[in-house]
């Protein structure tokens, strides 16, 4: 579907020699092909030769596969449709000073799904791992690795698109969030620090000062004081006086009662007193405080200098506004984001998802969708993006790509789902938000669904009439009673044609049991 | 009826939940099984619910061929699984906590063209009821091989639901309404009921635990029908339930009157008979017996009228396949792929029955 993706280029073999060179498709249901060998040409003259009629011909059915169709994904499926179906709900309801806080909620479900599937994975994994010597063949953990990947990309986009579009109640001063937003998806520190702090005496663990420059980059002033408590030399001059100055570094707060100007004189303030004491040679006896103080300070030199902390560009960008301008705002960004990703040039490759979230500083929206849709190999996470960023502009009126590109999106993830065998009843759901052409499209998807059993029949013509397709479940009744005909099941028969209310093929099957009955 | 509400997402549609009968009359379960449809895999699995209000865990589970259409319990530790493909298999628990097959009956129902889907089973005793799309009522035998007895229905309808109402009388529902009773004693049937003239559907029954005589149908337009089988003629009552087919209907096993059922319109509804609960004229020695149930809370004028307390304790975008209670704990699962466990309801009335 996406030509530009790479991934998309494998090659299958059938292991038919039947194939060779006759293979023949068609597309069957919706999203599958069917493939079948052409027969034959025979010569007239060579009738009497071996024919292929004598050798099993089999059809194959080619089904795209995708991550989310494996047991850990599928449950994704079923809990965000749970949750789309109630933000839409919770939208109509909602009063538009409302809007905000239904929204900012929904996502956060959305998040709490992907993280628990997360969470899942990784139980897996371990259980898998305990587990080697069963034998477990090596691929299921490595598409165990890959969901997990995925899931880690999914949940750190979608949490910075709710701290950037969704979540507007900080009036537009995003650094908090974005510290935030990094503490979460950098934990590294964190755990170093409790295997620093655990050890014999932590001021000789190879990783004592990178822990300490790592929480301060991090914006975790608090552990890197507590870490910095256990050195031995803690009471001396230069760590009480850094001690004082992580103590004392201001953050804003949006309700604090502080008004920006003044918030920012504040924190000029401390900066000049960092630099003051820099400068006075405070920290001449230790080259690591001094480190620590030009972190402080806003040296982009130092900061760079300790890139390889911060593996990628986005930290490295959080962690230069932390101590240059804590009064950031989204139009901001979108330099913030060029400088640290030059900066960074030589030590990293840019990804697909580097473009996401660069689309995202950018504060393009239909970017961030786009590149979504490069980087994903399925519709799930784009659609639910898009729905969610679509009520977030809806009520300003001003968008015009959006809508048709929301319902676009939610089609095609829509049919995905209706060609899947089983999960065809949520397709359903989704498509009644879709308009006229999601009506179309979930009768047409009704009506080619196998009917395996008489329940399975019931359920399709539960959904139909609950949507009023008469034309559907009189179809659904027609086949059932006509299978029901040429199983000999006269009762049955009659039965499904009286449902299907088609007098002509009832009384055919009334006539069909009397004349049995003579 | 404040009580604790949980949904674990499994990845398969569920069909059928069934708890696994306590090991003591009055004591309580906490492993209940599933069965899963419409997967190229489907399986059934073994679930435990943990003593805090924590989600259930999968113990163990086994693949299955086609659906999984019903499971019952034989004994405490082994039960039955019908199948879409129309055999029943018997399983057993093994001391591990996995599962053991240990019988199976295969093409137990079939079409003409093909096989048949099981739909319902009851169990007995030593016996096994078994019914299917093709119409028959097949008794079977734990032990033995082959099935006992095969009963075919005449019309060529589809059977949706059966049970025991006593030892060797079975009632079976067809998909033309009709309700039988079977005599497996004799060799014929003993009656033939009609549910209502427009050939609803019935396509679940359940009987009271107490009273005999007392069925309960659910019926494919959504509605509740209640059956005094003293009076067959027509149905004591039918109440306007849910807003499609009715999945499951089930009588409290220890508090009967409450009756619980779920539909594919995703409802599960909770029937609360007890309010009308009032001394029964008819009881013996005119008594007056104010717990316990009464004697015909069901068959009283209060209910004839649709005067229960119905709540909807439970609501699914897609069909609720099956529901199971035991003790204070309701387990039900849906076709949204999740199971439902709802804790302490009724307990009030759980408590006031132990003595």
């Amino acid at each position: 579907m996406d030509p530009s993706n790479d991934t998309a280029q494998t090659w299958q073999t059938i292991p038919d020699s039947m194939m060779n060179g006759r293979m023949c498709g068609k597309t069957f249901s919706l999203g599958s092909i069917m493939l079948f060998p052409q027969q034959e040409h025979t010569n007239y003259t060579d009738m009497a030769s071996e024919s292929g009629a004598q050798r099993t011909v089999k059809m194959y059915q080619l089904e795209p596969s995708s991550w989310l169709w494996g047991r850990q994904a599928r449950k994704l499926i079923n809990e965000s449709v749970g949750t789309f179906l109630s933000l839409q709900t919770a939208i109509t309801e909602a009063e538009p000073d409302r809007h905000n806080a239904v929204l900012v909620k929904k996502c956060r479900e959305y998040r709490s799904i992907i993280q628990a599937c997360q969470q899942d994975t990784k139980n897996l994994q371990q259980a898998n791992e305990n587990e080697k010597q069963n034998g477990k063949e090596p691929s299921t953990q490595e598409d165990l690795i890959i969901l997990q990947d995925i899931l880690y990309k999914m949940e750190l986009i979608l949490s910075l698109v709710e701290l950037l579009f969704i979540d507007t109640m900080s009036d537009g001063h995003l650094l908090n969030q974005l510290v935030k937003w990094i503490q979460l998806h950098f934990p590294q520190h964190e755990r170093k620090k409790g295997v620093v702090l655990e050890s014999d005496r932590p001021h000789l663990h190879p990783d004592y000062w990178n822990t300490v420059y790592g929480s301060v980059l991090q914006g975790k002033l608090d552990d890197a004081r507590l870490i910095l408590s256990n050195h031995p030399s803690a009471d001396t001059d230069p760590f009480l006086s850094i001690d004082e100055l992580l103590r004392k570094m201001p953050f804003f707060q949006v309700y604090g009662g502080v008004s920006v100007g003044d918030f920012e004189a504040r924190w000029q303030h401390w900066q000049s007193e960092c630099e003051r004491r820099l400068e006075e040679g405070h920290f001449a006896s230790s080259h690591n405080l001094q480190a620590i103080c030009k972190i402080l300070c806003g040296d982009l030199e130092t900061i760079s200098k300790l890139m390889n902390l911060m593996d990628t560009w986005y930290h490295l960008m959080v962690s230069t506004l932390l101590f240059t301008k804590p009064t950031v705002k989204l139009f901001h960004l979108s330099n913030a984001s060029q400088d640290a990703i030059l900066r960074m040039q030589d030590q990293q490759v840019i990804t697909a998802l580097d473009h996401v979230l660069l689309a995202a500083m950018e504060a393009d929206m239909y970017q961030v969708i786009k590149e979504c849709q490069q980087v994903m190999d399925n519709p799930w996470f784009t659609t639910h993006l898009t729905d969610l960023l679509y009520h977030t502009v809806q009520h300003k009126g001003k968008h015009q790509v959006l809508p048709p590109l929301r319902e676009y999106l939610l089609l095609d993830y829509a049919e995905m789902l209706a060609g899947h065998s089983s999960l065809w009843q949520v397709a359903l759901l989704y498509l009644d938000h879709c308009g006229p052409r999601g009506m179309a499209m979930a009768q047409e998807a009704l009506q080619r669904l196998p009917i395996t059993s008489d329940s399975c029949a019931q359920k399709i013509i539960q959904m139909a009439s609950e949507r009023e397709f008469e034309g559907v479940v009189v179809s659904v009744c027609r086949v059932m009673g006509r299978r029901a005909l040429s199983q000999g099941r006269l009762g049955a028969a009659i039965w499904w044609g009286m449902r299907s209310k088609d007098a002509a093929f009832t009384s055919h099957v009334a006539h069909q049991s009397w004349k049995k009955k003579k | 009826m404040a009580g604790s509400k949980l949904r674990r997402y499994v990845g398969q549609k569920v069909s059928v939940v069934r708890w696994r009968p306590p090991a003591t009359h009055y004591g309580d379960t906490d492993t209940f099984l599933t069965g899963t449809w419409n997967d190229p895999e489907n399986t059934v699995g073994v679930w435990r619910t943990p003593e805090s209000d924590d989600d259930p865990v999968p113990i163990s589970s086994l693949p299955h061929q086609g659906d999984v259409s019903d499971i019952q319990y034989v004994t405490r530790d082994s039960f039955m699984v019908g199948s879409s493909t129309g055999g029943v298999r018997l399983y057993r628990h093994s001391a591990e906590g996995d599962l053991e097959a240990v019988n199976c009956w295969d093409k137990v129902h079939a079409f003409t063209t093909g096989p048949a889907p099981c739909t319902s089973l009851a169990c007995s005793g030593e016996q096994i009821a078994s019914v299917g799309e093709d119409g028959k009522l097949v008794i079977i035998n734990p032990n033995q091989k082959k099935p006992a007895r095969v009963l075919e229905g005449v019309g060529g309808c589809s059977l949706y639901a059966v049970m025991f109402v006593r030892t060797h009388e079975v009632l079976t529902s067809s998909m033309q309404g009709h309700l039988k009773l079977w005599d497996l004693r004799a060799s014929q049937t003993a009656k033939g009921l009609l549910f209502s003239p427009d050939q609803v559907a019935v396509c679940n029954l359940a009987g009271h635990p107490t009273q005999q005589h007392l069925v309960a149908a659910g019926g494919e337009d959504g509605t509740l029908a209640l059956w005094d089988m003293r009076n067959t003629a027509h149905p004591f009552t039918i109440i306007a339930a849910h807003n499609g087919p009715v999945c499951q209907v089930q009588f409290h096993p220890v508090a009967p009157e409450h009756l619980f059922t779920c539909g594919m319109d995703g409802q599960l509804l909770h029937w609360d008979a007890s309010a009308s609960a009032k001394p029964s004229h008819l009881s013996y020695k005119g008594t007056q017996d104010l717990s316990g149930g009464s004697v015909t809370v069901w068959l009283g004028s209060e209910v004839s009228r649709g005067a229960t307390d119905t709540t909807c304790i439970l609501q699914s975008p897609l069909p609720i396949n099956s529901l199971d209670v035991e003790g204070a704990t309701l387990i039900a699962g849906s076709d949204n792929e999740a199971i439902y466990v709802l804790g302490q309801l009724l307990k009030k009335r759980i408590d006031d029955m132990v003595y």
